[in-house]
């Protein structure tokens, strides 16, 4: 595999999946307009061409798809650009075992998601985290789980900066939050960030580190519309407010949409949407 | 006889009992004479691992298979075969086991979300399951064209999932790329032969099929992004998005019944009505030049026949949602179920698949419970202290050791069998117990074949009817096939249910869901499918919150690890045996190709 490219032709796109259930990668291949494949095939104008290291897509599997991620941690596979699906499990709190494991060490422990984040984080020109999971832990950080997930602004600290961008002072984590995010917010993000890395564009984000363009809508955590009435003491005015760009949006090629069709809205933008939010969307049994 | 190996009998009445009720412990399995096998077996295998070319061979992680495995084998290098296979998953999170843990004390409702959580890909069928658990539950059943919009919707999931796996997931591995560099002079022959199906798909030769199914640059493998789309797109009409349902409520859906939405399911349904016609020549050719290029690939993970399926798409007319009457609503589905051991047809009944299943942990990174508060289903039929209604989810992470635990998958057993779930499954199912509650859909025998008939009504291109047969045995290249089939089973399912809702619709009767009331007390189970296999939901509520969730995921059946007799997961025995029929000059050249065609025929 060719490790030097130059910045502005092709960009690695190095994919973890933490503690999650790929369906951010679902989401992704949903998006047709542009599709990934059209970023993979250079075929987006100002784009770069993108290399994919996925692990549900790379044709190379075990040691073989695993020199890939050596080869970035050590700085030989770049430009690249990092993006984490999933949340990172505490591993201190597995004792001898591990909660996510991706390959095994030279004298057998287990390698873990968290051990590829320490690695390749601080080579990556950008970090970019898709779902609620990578973003703010998700499900899995979630009342009941023992795993201690994190997001990946979390673990990393917040004022964690990835190498490339404009100013020397790097790029955060960029979050794109949602259980699942659209596809084509994702894919827009991706350009957003790649245009950002060429100096064609400045990288907007809100003080959740969002693409502030995508998350600036707001709406609530919403029952389903069904045939009989809301929740009781439904009251907008007391409810926390979701942003997500699903109502605008819909939820692909402007349709579908959670609340907007009829269904709920249970906060997946937000964090601790499990804990904090669903119960305001639960249909009334109790009428 | 429908259990050979638990102690349960049935009367003239068809209700189950204990075959000695007076037994201590009737479910105690150290009597199994399988266990000494195991144990034998074991023993063989280390005899011959001092033959200095009986190596261990190991993958981690295995790409393309949603379940973060890894793989490791005992391979004879004189023999070329996989004397042994263990299989890890090695993610805790994400899969069933966290899931549970986070419903116990919540909301019954709020159950439809976080398990649909539990997969990706199948988020729907665990919505739907979950949401059919909460309806047995509630004693409600959903209005005729809920039941019809959810159908709508898994079908559109059961195709995206059956293309990707086909062209993203499983297809690489006999592309272009792959047969070049592992078997490489079946890349001579595929290039002067023709393939049969030109008239469908239009492609000259097999090696043109090949080269199609080059990932990113082939136009097989952009085509099945774009096909797969549409079926994310139905999934996302009914749905309102998908992965991850939000309109799936307990007593029906949360959509509008307007005629919009429905006509913009059946465009996407008559495009992949095309489509599904050339798909299933396309894996034809290309499984019949592998036969034909090597007749041991009918050997490549290759298995008895354990299948087992708890069908889908229900019949609006006849779903209920009471386990009372599940056998009968159950046996109206558009896939019926059922399950198959070694050829013999157990039963078709789903409180028999029900009571038959069990969960065990000794070789899972999990830590075992005692007893359990559930005797018996609401029939009355016994249950064992492994049934999922008596489980106890408490991971226990400890190092990984082949011998002892070595998985974060359970091994959830049917009799006390690993049982083989998905597409193949389902179709050799359907076609064996008499396929009879779609229009378009037909079970037939041919020259003492048995199989399906699947019509599909002229589109631009003709209508044509296509033939699938029962094969001999299952194997990995058979799977992907009926993968292929499955896509024009759904396509005329989704067709024959958009004729019914579009009549419902005419009809005025528009009503989406019915108002429902949890119980303070009650044990239920949700069945349904996703495109890769069953999955069953087992809920119990106490105090009018979720006391018990239990998920059994297709990727546990058949990704699992040794159970508590020895019996390897339904992955590992593919694995066992399979023929390792990589071409490489040299044995540091060695990839284990068809150790993971093997493993990626299963898609967990």
């Amino acid at each position: 595999m060719q490790s030097e490219v130059s910045s502005l032709e092709a960009v690695y796109l190095i994919w973890l999946s933490g503690a999650g259930c790929d369906g951010c990668t679902m989401a992704m291949l949903g998006s047709s307009e542009p599709g990934i494949e059209d970023l993979i095939l250079g075929n987006v104008p100002d784009v770069p061409r993108v290399i994919l290291v996925h692990p549900d897509l790379a044709t190379e599997s075990g040691d073989a798809f695993l020199a890939n991620l050596e080869q970035a941690a050590d700085g030989r596979l770049s430009p690249f650009v990092l993006v984490l699906e999933g949340a990172i499990a505490d591993e201190s709190r597995a004792g001898q075992g591990s909660f996510s494991r991706l390959g095994t060490s030279a004298d057998g422990r287990p390698v873990t998601v968290a051990d590829w984040v320490n690695r390749l984080a601080p080579q990556a020109e950008a970090v970019i985290a898709i779902g609620s999971c990578a973003s703010w832990g998700g499900i899995p950080a979630a009342d009941g789980n023992p795993t201690g997930a994190k997001g990946l602004e979390d673990y990393l600290g917040r004022d964690f900066r990835s190498r490339g961008g404009f100013s020397s002072s790097g790029l955060p984590v960029v979050n794109v939050p949602g259980c699942a995010p659209t596809g084509e917010g994702f894919i827009e993000t991706l350009i957003y960030v790649f245009l950002h890395l060429a100096q064609l564009v400045p990288l907007d984000l809100d003080e959740e580190r969002r693409p502030r363009w995508l998350y600036n809508h707001e709406t609530y955590p919403l029952p389903p519309r069904v045939e009989y009435p809301p929740a009781v003491g439904f009251d907008l005015s007391n409810r926390p407010t979701v942003k997500c760009p699903v109502p605008v949006t819909g939820w692909l090629r402007n349709f579908g949409g959670c609340a907007r069709v009829g269904g709920s809205c249970i906060g997946c933008t937000e964090r601790d949407f499990a804990d904090s939010y669903l119960a305001l969307a639960r249909p009334d049994p109790a009428f | 006889m429908v259990f050979k190996n638990l102690p349960i009998k049935f009367d003239v009445y068809g209700r189950a009992h204990l075959r000695d009720e007076e037994a201590s412990d009737p479910f105690d399995y150290t009597p199994d004479p399988r266990i000494q096998r195991a144990l034998n077996r074991e023993r063989t295998l280390e005899k011959l691992s001092s033959n200095p070319n009986v190596r261990p061979f190991e993958i981690g992680p295995v790409t393309r298979t949603g379940g973060r495995f890894a793989l490791r084998t005992v391979i004879d290098f004189d023999q070329r075969r996989a004397l042994d296979a263990h299989v890890e998953c090695g993610q805790f999170a994400g899969q069933s086991g966290a899931c549970e843990m986070t419903l116990n004390g919540h909301e019954p409702s709020d159950a439809i979300h976080i398990s649909s959580r539990v997969c990706g890909s199948s988020s729907g069928a665990h919505a739907i399951a979950s949401a059919m658990a909460l309806e047995m539950a509630a004693g409600v059943t959903p209005p005729p064209l809920a039941v019809l919009a959810r159908n709508l919707g898994s079908c559109g999931e059961v195709i995206s999932e059956c293309v990707n796996h086909l062209f993203l997931l499983a297809g690489p591995d006999y592309s272009e790329g792959a047969v070049s560099r592992t078997n490489l002079s079946f890349w001579g022959k595929a290039q002067k032969t023709p393939a049969a199906g030109v008239n469908a798909h239009g492609l000259e030769t097999v090696a043109d099929i090949m080269r199609g199914m080059n990932p990113i640059s082939g136009h097989l493998y952009l085509e099945a992004l774009q096909m797969a789309r549409l079926g994310r797109e139905m999934a996302t009409l009914m749905f309102g998005k998908h992965p991850h349902p939000a309109t799936i409520v307990p007593g029906g859906i949360g959509i509008e019944a307007n005629r919009e939405v429905f006509n913009q399911v059946l465009g996407r349904v008559n495009a992949l009505l095309d489509y599904s016609k050339k798909l299933a020549v396309i894996w034809d050719d290309l499984v019949d030049f592998f036969y034909d290029a090597e007749p041991r690939y009918r050997r490549v993970g290759e298995l008895p026949g354990n299948l087992i399926s708890v069908g889908l798409w229900d019949d609006p007319e006849g779903y209920d949602a009471s386990y009372a009457n599940c056998n009968e609503w159950g046996m109206r589905r558009m896939s019926a179920p059922g399950v198959i051991i070694n050829g013999e047809i157990r039963t078709d009944r789903l409180s028999d698949i029900n009571i038959g299943i069990e969960e065990f942990v000794d070789h899972s990174y999990y830590g075992q419970w005692e007893g359990g508060q559930v005797p018996a289903d609401p029939l009355s039929g016994p249950v064992s202290p492994w049934h999922p209604w008596n489980k106890e989810t408490a991971p226990f992470p400890t190092p990984r050791d082949w011998k002892e635990r070595y998985s974060w998958n359970t091994a959830p057993r049917w009799d006390r069998e690993a049982m083989e779930t998905g597409p193949l499954a389902r179709l050799w199912i359907n076609a064996a117990g008499g396929a009879q509650n779609c229009e378009f859909i037909k079970s037939s025998r041919r020259s003492s074949q048995r199989g399906l008939e699947i019509f599909l009504p002229k589109g631009q291109r003709p209508a044509t009817t296509l033939q699938w047969s029962i094969p001999e045995r299952p194997n990995a290249l058979e799977r992907n096939r009926a993968r292929a089939y499955q896509v024009a089973y759904a396509v005329m399912v989704a067709y024959a249910d958009l004729l019914k809702a579009f009549d419902c619709i005419r009809q005025g009767e528009v009503t989406m869901s019915v108002r429902f009331l949890h119980p303070d007390r009650k044990i239920s189970v949700g069945f349904w499918e996703s495109g890769r296999g069953m999955t069953t939901h087992h809920l119990a509520i106490k105090n009018r919150v979720i006391g018990n969730y239990q998920v059994i995921t297709p990727s546990e059946w058949m990704g699992s690890p040794r159970d508590a007799i020895g019996l390897p997961g339904i992955y590992e025995a593919a694995m066992m045996n399979t023929p390792l029929l990589e071409e490489c000059a040299r044995a540091e050249d060695f990839i284990g190709v068809d150790l993971l065609r093997v493993a990626r025929s299963f898609d967990p």
